[in-house]
């Protein structure tokens, strides 16, 4: 641990790094400030259902009609009126045919997609039993702040921290090359092994950094929009939906999501993702010798999976379609609708976690293996 | 010269060209090829251009009232040949569509159930059979032509200089150059609204991509050297501190030289889908309406979205040089070169060239209009502000200590 906390010593020496995430943080504030549309309504929404309840009945209605007359609550009144539970007659085979048309071409595509349908009906029977359609969440600006704080926000810190766990893993394995130290470090008793240490350090500071950013973009978010009595509302709620394209279908999770839950489930798996992409910048470190070779590797590695997964897909390769959407970049892109069934970005439930446990598995053992090779390397400095 | 060769093939070495390939490859089929292989995006696109190009080889790049009766002519064939086609359809027949008159009934009341929301058996049925006349038929060029016409016949009518509430909300510069365009005796092209936006977009994605290859290519050059330690050899070399200007100097030819290397790529790919055809028309055109301050033909337009990317370009070649001679790993230079892409190649890359030129908001809500031309001002600032750092950069090393 004591040389793990050395390499941290050496991240937190690059200034350059902290001024990477002061712009970063600044960014994001940014796109914060200019997402204010929406916010008035969404913030008297929850303040309404703080001290209504997120369930609308009759008493909700009742309580809502008792606030004092503003055109924010008129507009919450009129769309809670026309509320009824969509998931009561709701049939999954209508996504399963929307999708398999898309696929028709690929028997054992289209196989797979209904029979991923078919595994949502009886949640969709649940939350027909449970009313969670009757949730209002924030009404009408359910979708719009849903997409933002998972689509644009999420996805953006997820992204940034992925980037900078990625260059702190790669400054750390490039560090004693680049300062001349390797042959002296690598002579020590630790010898080699410090290399292992490096990758764990690399690891520590991506998460480290994930979570930084995190707290200090969703705080900064939650100070502007009032999420208190949004927390207990159920993310199907029938304000929230996904739109494809011309096609609108609910936000259907494959257990039940409050909003609260969601959040933490995809700040989590984010973790995970960040890992997994620092872990993929230990691989390309370890081997590749020289610094920004690695990081160019790195690049084409993330961005020809999802090159990939875009020219399978325009080719009908469903097979092969479906396999790269378990890369990271993947996975990333599909952030905003984890945890929901993901239409052709999955075939199985639970896919984005599945997923990211099969890639933190397959590049934590990558890593092994690159560090196994590097302690039977002659330690040869590359001229690029 | 013998040292700019030298510092030249340090900077193109083969591995970072072909990663720049690699790269280059991946870009392109992530992001702009649906504008080459979706050039006309849609049958209805396909049809304005096709209109365009014909108009263009009768009547040249304008069209004259004398020459617009030929078009009622035009529209006269396409109608026979749409009534030819719909009679080859059996079940048009049976709903009662003979010709292009009947038809036009059918789809007002199809359309009205539409809009009424009435999705009955009916409607879907209607709906099936609306598209089988679609497929099947002439429809789309029968009716762009007739919208193409529509809007050449009311070009001076519904006019905004016109409409007092509209007008006012405009700053009296912008008023007066709407009144210079809704001008009766100004000429007005061609142009659909697809072909404007297909461009837009593509440059938009050209510009992203040239910002990032010059920044990939020159980032680590200053950075290696610094790494090696080979300063005192080279300020001790015959040049002296004269290498410091050869190597500012052959970074710029290498942006240079990789951004002419993308336009020639990019637009090769461009022109290849034919647009060039309609070059001479004039970019304010009577289909699309949309004020523009430029008063060129559509290929000026063209060459000055690519005057400005390689302006882009060599701004981002210098400001990565500059930055390369401050950072003293990769890793430093890489989390520099990051924010320098997101800003300029990324986001001020996509302004720059999102509409050059036409009336647009300076961002999404902003209520206020891009001043004229302000697109060039702002790259011939950035180009200007890059160049000077790159200078005074070099100057700055000539004069320091070597261990500095």
């Amino acid at each position: 641990m004591r040389l793990v906390a050395c390499e941290w010593r050496k991240l937190l020496g690059v200034r350059t790094l902290w001024a990477f995430v002061a712009l970063c943080l600044a960014y994001n504030a940014l796109i914060i400030g200019a997402n204010g549309f929406g916010c008035s309504f969404f913030n008297d929404a929850s303040a309404a259902a703080g001290v209504l309840g997120q369930r609308v009945d009759q008493a909700f209605l009742d309580g809502l009609e008792a606030f004092p007359p503003t055109e924010n609550r008129d507009v919450l009144l009129e769309a809670a009126r026309s509320m009824h539970n969509i998931y009561a007659s709701y049939d999954t085979s209508e996504m399963a045919a929307y999708y398999g048309t898309q696929v028709a071409a690929d028997p054992l595509a289209a196989s797979l997609i209904e029979w991923k349908y078919g595994l949502l009906q009886p949640q969709v029977d649940h939350l027909a039993s449970t009313g969670a359609a009757m949730d209002v969440y924030a009404g009408p600006a359910t979708h719009d702040s849903h997409w933002f704080l998972f689509g644009a926000l999420l996805e953006t810190v997820v992204g940034e921290a992925a980037l900078l766990g990625m260059i702190a893993m790669l400054s750390l394995l490039g560090h004693e090359s680049q300062h001349r130290t390797d042959q002296m470090a690598y002579a020590t008793r630790m010898g080699r092994r410090l290399v292992g240490r490096k990758v764990v350090a690399g690891l520590m500071a991506a998460v480290v950094l994930y979570l930084l950013l995190a707290a200090a973009t969703l705080g900064l978010y939650f100070s502007l929009w009032n999420y208190g009595g949004v927390w207990d509302a159920s993310v199907s709620s029938q304000f929230n939906y996904v739109v494809e394209g011309l096609y609108q279908k609910p936000f259907l999770a494959w257990v039940d999501f409050s909003v609260a839950g969601y959040l933490v489930a995809v700040v989590a798996l984010g973790t995970v993702l960040v890992t997994v992409c620092a872990l993929i910048a230990a691989v390309c470190g370890v081997l590749v010798r020289n610094v920004y070779a690695a990081a160019l590797v790195l690049a084409v590695v993330l961005l020809a999976a999802l090159v990939a997964r875009s020219v399978a897909a325009g080719a009908g390769m469903w097979a092969a379609c479906f396999a790269l959407c378990l890369s990271p970049t993947c996975l990333w892109v599909s952030l905003p609708v984890w945890f929901t069934e993901m239409g052709l970005s999955a075939v199985l439930p639970f896919q984005e976690t599945i997923a990211s446990v099969l890639n933190l598995v397959l590049f934590g053992a990558a890593t092994g293996l690159a560090l196994r090779r590097f302690g039977r390397k002659d330690v040869v400095p590359w001229n690029f | 010269m013998e040292l700019l060769g030298q510092e030249l093939r340090k900077i193109w070495r083969p591995g970072i060209v072909a990663v720049l390939a690699v790269l280059g490859v991946l870009y392109y089929l992530l992001f702009p090829r649906f504008y080459v292989e979706h050039f006309h995006n849609g049958p209805n696109a396909q049809s304005d251009f096709d209109i365009a190009v014909g108009w263009m080889e009768r009547f040249g790049p304008t069209m004259e009232p004398e020459e617009r009766v030929q078009v009622d002519a035009q529209l006269a064939d396409e109608i026979a040949v749409f009534d030819d086609m719909v009679a080859d359809l059996p079940e048009a027949a049976a709903a009662g569509i003979v010709d292009y008159p009947s038809y036009t009934a059918f789809e007002e009341a199809w359309v009205e159930r539409w809009q009424d929301a009435s999705h009955d058996d009916r409607f879907r049925a209607d709906s099936e059979l609306h598209a089988r006349i679609v497929e099947n038929t002439n429809l789309y060029r029968l009716q762009e032509l007739q919208t193409m016409m529509n809007g050449y016949d009311t070009r001076n009518e519904n006019l905004i200089s016109q409409d007092k509430s509209l007008f006012s909300q405009y700053s009296p510069e912008e008023q007066d150059r709407i009144r210079e365009l809704e001008n009766p005796a100004r000429e007005q092209g061609y142009l659909s609204m697809h072909l404007e936006e297909t461009t837009t977009n593509f440059a938009k994605y050209v510009a992203v991509w040239v910002a990032l290859s010059v920044i990939l290519l020159l980032s680590p050059v200053l950075v290696r050297d610094r790494l090696h330690r080979v300063r005192a050899l080279q300020w001790s070399s015959r040049q002296g501190r004269r290498t410091v200007d050869v190597q500012c100097a052959a970074g710029l030819l290498s942006a240079l030289a990789l951004t002419a290397a993308n336009l020639a790529v990019y637009g090769g790919l461009f022109v290849a889908q034919g647009p060039l055809a309609l070059a001479d028309t004039p970019l304010y055109s009577f289909v699309t309406s949309r004020f523009v301050w430029f008063d060129g033909t559509y290929g000026q337009y063209l060459l000055v979205l690519v005057a400005l990317v390689a302006a882009l370009g060599m701004a981002c070649g210098a400001l990565s040089l500059f930055l390369s001679r401050y950072s003293s790993t990769y890793v430093v230079m890489l989390l520099k070169a990051t924010p320098l892409f997101v800003g300029a190649g990324a986001l001020f890359g996509s302004w720059l060239l999102d509409r050059t030129f036409y009336f647009r908001e300076v961002f999404w809500g902003a209520g206020v209009l891009v001043p004229r031309f302000a697109e060039v001002a702002c790259v011939a600032v950035l180009l200007l502000a890059a160049l000077l750092l790159c200078t005074w950069s070099c100057r700055r090393t000539r004069k320091q200590e070597l261990l500095e």
